[in-house]
Order: C-alpha cells, then sequence, then structure tokens
C-alpha cells in the first residue's frame, strides 16, 4: 500500500511536468483504439447483418407443368434428402396464389386463374451452401426451375473483407504508432528522472520499486486513451442507433449492450500496449545502467 | 566488517584501477583511504557497494560475498551502507527533509516511521532548523550535511564517504569530518576516501593509501608527524 501510494505520487508528478508529452501519448493511443473501436462495431454489425441473410437465404424448386401433387411431395422427399439440406417445405400452388393474391392486395386478381406450380422452398445447411444445393436440383427430374440469392450473403461477406482490409493497416500503424510514443515518452521520463533512480538504487531500492512509477505511467496513457475512445464510440453509436432506422429500417444495428464488450476489449489493448511499451524503455535504460 | 581478497579492477576501456588488493577493515574502526586522484580510491569504496565489479578477486561485506551475489540481493547489500558523495547527489526539486525522506520511502518505510527518524537524522547533522530549505538555498556544507543524513536513514553499518569534502572550504572540511567521527562514535564503521592529509591528521586514524591501485602503505595514527609537517 505504502508502495502504491509513492509510485502513484511519484507518477502523477511526472505526468505533470511533462503535460504536453503526455497529451501526445494519450492522444495518439486515443485515435488508434478509436480506429479499433469503430471497425470492430462496423465488423459485428456486419456479422450479425450476415448471419441473418444466412438465415433467410433459401433455394426455390419449381416443378413441371401438370405435375401431380404426389409427384411434388415425391420431389421434396428427395430435395429433402439432399446433402446440406436443413429443411424442405411444399409451398402449393394454391398456397403460392393466396399470398400472391394478398401480395398485390388488388381484388380485380382474385378472379384470375391461378398461373403457379406447386414448389419446394428449401434451407440449407451453411450460406455457401445455397449454389451447390441448387446445382443438385437442376438436376432432378420434375424439375422446371431453380432460383436462389446467393448475393446478399455474398456481399456482405465481402464489405466484410474491405473493412478488415481497409481498417487493419490503418489500426496496426496507429497501434504501432501509440505504443512507439509512449516507449519514448517513458524514455525521456527516465532521462529526466535519471538522478532520483541513481539515488533510489543506491539506498536499497529493488528494481521493480524503481520501474513502478514508469509501468504506471505506460499503463496510464494505455487507459485513458481507452477510456476517451470507449466515450467517443459510446456517444457516436448511441446517436447512430437513435437516427438509424429512419434511414436503413431493413438492417437494424446491434443494440448498445455491444459498446460494453467493446470498451472492456479497447480497455485492455489500451493497457497492454502501455504497459509493454513502458516496459521495452525500462529494460533497454536498466541494461545501460545496470546496478550489477 | 569489509574485506578485499586480492582484488583487481580493470576497466573496458583497459586502465587498471586495483592491483591485487588485500585488506581488511574491521566493524567501528574509522579508515581514511587516501592517494591521488585517479590511483583507485574511488574504485575501491565503490566495489564494496558493487557498482564496480572487480575483474578478479573477492570483496565481502558483512560476510557476504558482493561479487558472487546474485543481483536480486544487491538492493538489500545497498540498504546496509550509506554512500557519501563529493557532489552530495540531492534532489534539487526536494526540501532537506524529502530528501533524506526518500531514502526510507524507497525501502518501504512507513509514513510513521519516516515522520519519527527524518527529524532525528536532521537533528544528529545539525540540520534541523534548515528541513524545509531546498539544496540550492543551503551551503555546499549544508548540503553535505543532508547527505550524511540521507546516507545514515537506514541505519547502516557501513558508511563510505567518497571525497566528502572535495567542495567544502577548510573550516567546513573539519566540521564534517568531525561529524563522520561522532556517527564513528556510534558504532558505525566509515571509510573515507580523501587527499587532504590535512584532515587525516586532524583525527589520526588508521591511513591507507593506494597508489597506482596497489595498497602503499596501511598505517594507524594518520600520515605520521614526520609527513604532517612536510
Amino acid at each position: 500500500m505504502r508502495t502504491l501510494d509513492f509510485w502513484l505520487r511519484e507518477t502523477g508528478q511526472n505526468l505533470r511536468r511533462h503535460l504536453l508529452i503526455a497529451f501526445a501519448a494519450s492522444g495518439t493511443m486515443l485515435v488508434a483504439l478509436l480506429l479499433v473501436g469503430s471497425s470492430a462495431l462496423v465488423l459485428r454489425n456486419i456479422e450479425h447483418w450476415a448471419a441473418q441473410a444466412a438465415a433467410q437465404a433459401q433455394v426455390s424448386v419449381f416443378v413441371t407443368w401438370g405435375s401431380s401433387r404426389a409427384q411434388s411431395q415425391a420431389l421434396r422427399d428427395r430435395l429433402a434428402a439432399l446433402p446440406h439440406v436443413r429443411r424442405a417445405v411444399l409451398i402449393t400452388k394454391e398456397a403460392a396464389f393466396r399470398q400472391l393474391r394478398r401480395r398485390l392486395g388488388d381484388p380485380a386478381f382474385d378472379d384470375l386463374p391461378n398461373p403457379l406450380t406447386d414448389s419446394i422452398r428449401i434451407w440449407t445447411r451453411e450460406p455457401g451452401d445455397l449454389d451447390r444445393v441448387a446445382r443438385a436440383a437442376r438436376s432432378l427430374p420434375g424439375v422446371r426451375k431453380v432460383v436462389h440469392d446467393s448475393r446478399t450473403v455474398g456481399v456482405l461477406t465481402m464489405i466484410k473483407h474491405i473493412v478488415i482490409l481497409a481498417s487493419g493497416g490503418g489500426i496496426i500503424f496507429l497501434l504501432l504508432a501509440a505504443a512507439f510514443i509512449i516507449h519514448n515518452t517513458i524514455r525521456l521520463a527516465l532521462h529526466a528522472r535519471r538522478r532520483e533512480i541513481e539515488i533510489m538504487t543506491l539506498v536499497g531500492a529493488t528494481p521493480a520499486f524503481v520501474a513502478g512509477p514508469f509501468v504506471l505511467e505506460g499503463a496510464f496513457h494505455g487507459l485513458l486513451g481507452a477510456l476517451l475512445a470507449s466515450l467517443l464510440l459510446a456517444g457516436g453509436y448511441l446517436y447512430l442507433l437513435s437516427v438509424w432506422h429512419r434511414f436503413v429500417p431493413f438492417l437494424p444495428l446491434l443494440p448498445g449492450m455491444l459498446l460494453v464488450d467493446v470498451a472492456a476489449a479497447l480497455v485492455l489493448v489500451g493497457l497492454a500496449l502501455g504497459v509493454t511499451a513502458s516496459a521495452l524503455s525500462l529494460r533497454r535504460y536498466l541494461k545501460r545502467h545496470p546496478a550489477h | 566488517m569489509l574485506e578485499y581478497r586480492d582484488v583487481s579492477v580493470v576497466y573496458p576501456n583497459g586502465s587498471q584501477a586495483l592491483d591485487g588488493v588485500d585488506l581488511a577493515i574491521d566493524k567501528g574502526e574509522f579508515v581514511f583511504v587516501v592517494g591521488r586522484t585517479g590511483q583507485g580510491k574511488s574504485t575501491l569504496l565503490k566495489l564494496a557497494y558493487r557498482e564496480v565489479l572487480p575483474t578478479s578477486g573477492q570483496v565481502v561485506v558483512a560476510g557476504k560475498d558482493v561479487v558472487r551475489m546474485p543481483a536480486s540481493r544487491v538492493p538489500y547489500l545497498r540498504r546496509e551502507i550509506g554512500v557519501v558523495f563529493q557532489d552530495f547527489r540531492l534532489l534539487p526539486r526536494k526540501t532537506a527533509w524529502e530528501n533524506v525522506a526518500f531514502a526510507l520511502q524507497v525501502v518501504g518505510a512507513s509514513r510513521r516511521e519516516i515522520h519519527r527518524r527524518v527529524p532525528e537524522l536532521l537533528e544528529q547533522v545539525g540540520m534541523a532548523q534548515k528541513a524545509a530549505c531546498f539544496p540550492p538555498q543551503l551551503s555546499a556544507g549544508e548540503q553535505q550535511r543532508v547527505c550524511i543524513a540521507r546516507a545514515l536513514a537506514n541505519h547502516p553499518p557501513l558508511l563510505l564517504a567518497d571525497e566528502p569534502t572535495g567542495n567544502l572550504d577548510p573550516q567546513t572540511s573539519l566540521e564534517t569530518l568531525d561529524l563522520l567521527a561522532r556517527i564513528n562514535l556510534g558504532g558505525t564503521t566509515v571509510v573515507m576516501a580523501t587527499h587532504d592529509q590535512a584532515l587525516v591528521n586532524h583525527v589520526m586514524r588508521r591511513v591507507i593509501e593506494i597508489d597506482g591501485g596497489r595498497v602503499v602503505r596501511d598505517q594507524v595514527g594518520g600520515y605520521g608527524a614526520e609527513e604532517a609537517g612536510a
């Protein structure tokens, strides 16, 4: 407790003494973690949308004209037995026509004869199986037409990869820059306090005791950057949540609870980077100034 | 208390600081280490608190082999040795009180212990009245007293003073020497490196002279009357 008290006072003193440098170190960490956090939010939402689209993705198989109900039923059974098929449901032409009339909503269509055929709706186990199952269905006898939409999942997956590629380089660069600035900040602090360190080691302070305030300072920069980045992200995301449904109602965003996970991850990344950067500075300094 | 067994030190630049030194300093002794600048006096002292490692030989402090000691034990060795420097090495942004307290803080002393011990130490060196002064506000002699108080903070049985009067006028030098002699009377072993002959003859204690890295004199009673007069 006494040691922690001493460390905190020493750290506070050093931060006050080099306010501008401290500001630069925490600021860079803030920008880097802001980019990490926003990328994480975008990716989590895209993954969510892709999963939703995948759950809805299906293949529609239309039977040949004039097929009997028993033939449609037999085709459904064959389709259900195909590999990668999760579920296959027969949609009778009567049910499909009722649905169509409901969708069109105009009573003028009520008197028209039913132009449809029976169809079978298939859900696959994985979204990637859509093409394979559609190909297999086409080769079966009694099949007139096979319709499926694998584009939505494909487009979302592509956007996800673009986001990872575009932000990945920037994130790595900014995180390295933040770590480098913290590393140099601690080096400056070590240089500024070389006299104190020399006296500390002479009167019998352990290396861990000497290192304490500097590790704390690195952790402080990481933590401050992470907390500020989390606050900004939370503000931005909550605002986006309040207006998003007006512009993109068909793709709902994940609820704000997601921010808790992202903030926790940012704090961990910030702390780890800050502590590692300062530990590297200390190692270098202690190598040059050994206590023998 | 302090023993050197066939100790040699060659620095990385090739200069030989000590050459086969054999010495034993007993508990409670007051010893002067004398010699011209650059003859190995400071190296001899630095070996004791492992600021320097010997190229060969053995250094023993209070029964502990300093050379073979693992690095993790060095801080604990240093808590048993007080060191006083020619240039004082005080922290300019800390008051006299804080400079002394610093030595106690870094070894984990409690706040109560610090508040009890610091005034006691400042009193012992005659600096109680100037506890709130910063080093630049103190004279050289006063700064050296604060430095001595700091060196005594952890009750070290051994006090090493490396040219403690090098920056002081003759009168202040004598006062500092008297202070060290008083500390010695309390049972602390004192080893003081100096090149001031007058000072050595002022208290007439054991004198070890180093020349070219070798011990060329080891006698009790100062330099001796004939040389003091020379």
